[in-house]
């Protein structure tokens, strides 16, 4: 059975997209980009057909709540 | 059957690396959907989106702006409803939750989609297995 975006993404070494945010199908990005509105808007242009699992590359250590 | 989720590796500016749990969700509203990875936090309240995700999915928004702590100190958010399908390897295996609260970042550099437990973990058992996977059981009511 092929690969999920999402398997796709957990094995994959994605680290030259660090801080990134990606859009991703058929085991490949489509588009990269740091802002999320500029992916989306990308991402509707040039592959609207096309379904993407869109995820943050996030290189920066996390602390979500205090 | 229980959903299977798996702990991806970062690397971080210094060097070192971290392992966050991330699961494959559906963002939906009416026919308007948004596939992420997203993070899986026991510790935050709400489920959070970046506003241009909201506006992606035309939601609804509340008008009322309320205050959540957040990583970088104090936000403001407001809240609309939204469908959440997590995924699995096959379609079959999709579990959805409907009308879940979830708080809209206003601040545009507040990007992350980061799964909360209110309106979420009542409906799982969830396992944390960092060396192997982060496991979902919908529980029946």
């Amino acid at each position: 059975m092929t690969a999920t975006n999402y398997e796709w993404f957990i094995e994959n070494n994605l680290d030259r997209y660090a801080g990134k945010w990606v859009a991703i199908d058929n085991n490949k990005i489509l588009e990269s980009n740091l802002k999320l509105d500029v992916l989306l808007n990308k991402v509707k242009e040039k592959y609207p057909k096309s379904r993407p699992f869109i995820t943050r590359v996030r290189n920066k250590l996390l602390r979500l709540h205090s | 059957m229980a959903l299977s989720y798996r702990f991806k590796k970062f690397r971080l500016e210094d060097g070192t690396y971290t392992k966050r749990p991330i699961v494959d969700i559906i963002l939906k509203n009416s026919d308007k959907y948004l596939e992420f990875g997203a993070i899986l936090d026991s510790g935050s309240d709400l489920t959070t989106i970046p506003k241009s995700v909201a506006d992606y999915l035309d939601l609804k928004v509340k008008n009322e702006e309320i205050e959540m702590v957040g990583y970088k100190g104090t936000g403001k958010v407001k809240q609309g409803k939204v469908t959440i399908i997590f995924k699995g390897k096959v379609q079959r295996q999709e579990e959805a939750l409907h009308n879940v609260t979830v708080a809209i970042m206003q601040d545009s550099e507040e990007e992350d989609v980061i799964i909360g437990t209110t309106g979420i973990f009542e409906h799982f058992k969830i396992i944390f297995n960092d060396t192997k996977n982060i496991s979902l059981t919908r529980l029946s009511h």
